[in-house]
C-alpha cells in the first residue's frame, strides 16, 4: 500500500472510530415499525424519550426512519420556499419546502420567535436531520413533535395513522374515541373505565392504526398526551366513535363519505402533499370501511359510556 | 363565478368528494360529496370562468334535461358550492 493510502486509510478509520465514540443509535420498535434515532448532542440522552422505553428494541432493521439529532447546525443551512404556517398547543409551527423535495420545520415560542427548533427531512421522511436549541422545554417539546412528524409522514405510505384519539381496551379489542379537542376523549375513556368491566386505557392521545391483510388494528405509542400512558400492545379495533357534546345521548352509525368525514380530521396530514395525504386519505377510507365508525352526541355520564359500549358490542 | 384554486375531487368509498388540496385550505376541514353530474360540472368548470347558464348548456350537452330545468338547478347548484365556499 501506498504512503498515501496508508494515511487515507487511518483517516478515515480514525473518523469511524471517533462516530461511534460520539454517536448513540437507539432502536425502537412502534406498531411493528422499525425506526433509528441518533444521538450526537452530547445533551440529549435517552432519558430525554423515556416514554420510548417500552418500544426499545436490541436489534432490527429499520424500516420507517432515522432521526439524527445533530449537534451543530452548520449542515442546515437551506432556507426552503415557505409553505404554510399553523400554531398547535401555543407553539408556531412553520414549514418549508426544501429543494431536494424534503421539509424543513420550525417550532417556536411565539413569544420569542428568534429561537427555534429546525427539522429537516428527505422527501419520503425516512432521513431527518434536527438541531434542537432554546430553553429544555421547547428542545423536549420539539423533539417530541419531530419524532411524531418523522411517524406519522414516513409511515403514511405503509398504511399506518397516527391517530387522535384516545382508547380503551376490551376483550381484545380496540375502541378508539375521537373528536375536537376539548370535546371530552378522555372523559368519555374515563366514564368506560368506571362503568364497564373489564376494560383499560390503551392509549390516550396517539396510538398508531394500522391495516394489515384485510384487518384494523389500533396499537400503543410512545405518544400519550397529558396522560403517561406508553403501552406496548397491539388489539384489533372493535370500533371509531367520534364525540360530540350534546344535552342528551344519541348513538348514530356513520357509513361511507360520512364515516370517512369523521375519521378524516383526527389525523396529521400535508394536504399540499399529494403523495402523502394520497396515501393517507386512501387508509382512511379502507378504514371506513373496515370498521364501525359512530357518531355519539353526549353528555358527560354513565349513561353515554353504557350506550357507546351497548352498540359497539352488538 | 370560479372554483377556488386548491380543491381537488377524488374518489372516496365510491363517491366523488371534493377535499381541501393545498395549504391555503388547510383549516378548510370538510369533504364536500358530489353526485355523477356534479363532479361532472366541476371538471368541466375547471379553471373557467363560469355562471347559470354557462353550467346549463354543459348539462343540457350531456343530458336529457329541460333548458328551464337545468337552468333552475345550476343555480341551485351555484349556491350550494357558494355556501360550501369551493367557488368564488
Amino acid at each position: 500500500m501506498s504512503r498515501k493510502k496508508t494515511i487515507f486509510a487511518t483517516i478515515y478509520h480514525l473518523c469511524l472510530f471517533i462516530n461511534i465514540l460520539i454517536l448513540e443509535t437507539l432502536l425502537y420498535c412502534v406498531a411493528e415499525h422499525t425506526l433509528e434515532i441518533s444521538l450526537q448532542d452530547p445533551q440529549i440522552t435517552e432519558e430525554w424519550i423515556p416514554s420510548f422505553s417500552p418500544f426499545k428494541i436490541a436489534n432490527g432493521v429499520k424500516d420507517l426512519f432515522s432521526l439524527t439529532i445533530l449537534s451543530n447546525e452548520a449542515t442546515l443551512t437551506e432556507e426552503g420556499s415557505f409553505v404554510t404556517e399553523f400554531n398547535v398547543d401555543g407553539m408556531l409551527f412553520q414549514v418549508y419546502r426544501l429543494s431536494n423535495n424534503g421539509y424543513r420545520y420550525k417550532i417556536s415560542n411565539p413569544k420569542e420567535p428568534e429561537t427555534w427548533c429546525s427539522l429537516f427531512t428527505n422527501e419520503d421522511f425516512s432521513e431527518g436531520k434536527a438541531f434542537l436549541k432554546g430553553a429544555n422545554w421547547l428542545k423536549h417539546y420539539s423533539l417530541n413533535n419531530f419524532l411524531m412528524l418523522m411517524y406519522g409522514f414516513s409511515s403514511a405510505t405503509k398504511e399506518t395513522l397516527l391517530f387522535h384519539s384516545s382508547v380503551i381496551e376490551k376483550d381484545n379489542k380496540g375502541y378508539l374515541f375521537l373528536g375536537k379537542s376539548g370535546t371530552g376523549k378522555s372523559t368519555h375513556s374515563r366514564l368506560w373505565l368506571e362503568n364497564i368491566p373489564d376494560t383499560s386505557l390503551l392509549n390516550d392521545d396517539n396510538p398508531v392504526i394500522r391495516i394489515i391483510d384485510g384487518k384494523a388494528f389500533v396499537y400503543g405509542s410512545p405518544w400519550s398526551g397529558k396522560t403517561p400512558c406508553y403501552k406496548n400492545r397491539k388489539v384489533e379495533i372493535g370500533g371509531i366513535v367520534r364525540l360530540k357534546q350534546y344535552p342528551a345521548n344519541i348513538i348514530e352509525r356513520q357509513t361511507g363519505v360520512k364515516a370517512y368525514a369523521a375519521l378524516l380530521p383526527s389525523i396529521s396530514n400535508m394536504i399540499w402533499d399529494k403523495r402523502v395525504s394520497h396515501s393517507i386519505s386512501d387508509t382512511i377510507s379502507s378504514l371506513a370501511s373496515i370498521c364501525q365508525v359512530f357518531q355519539l352526541q353526549c353528555l358527560p355520564n354513565a349513561e353515554a359510556a353504557e350506550l357507546c359500549f351497548n352498540t359497539l358490542s352488538k | 363565478m370560479k372554483e377556488k384554486k386548491g380543491f381537488g375531487l377524488r374518489d372516496i368509498a365510491g363517491q366523488k368528494v371534493i377535499v381541501a388540496e393545498s395549504a391555503e385550505n388547510i383549516n378548510f376541514g370538510k369533504v364536500i360529496a358530489m353526485n355523477n353530474s356534479s363532479a361532472y360540472l366541476w371538471q368541466a368548470l375547471q379553471g373557467k370562468e363560469f355562471d347559470a347558464q354557462v353550467m346549463a348548456d354543459l348539462l343540457t350537452q350531456k343530458y336529457e334535461v329541460e333548458v328551464e330545468k337545468a337552468l333552475a338547478d345550476s343555480q341551485k347548484l351555484i349556491e350550494a358550492w357558494k355556501n360550501a365556499g369551493i367557488i368564488e
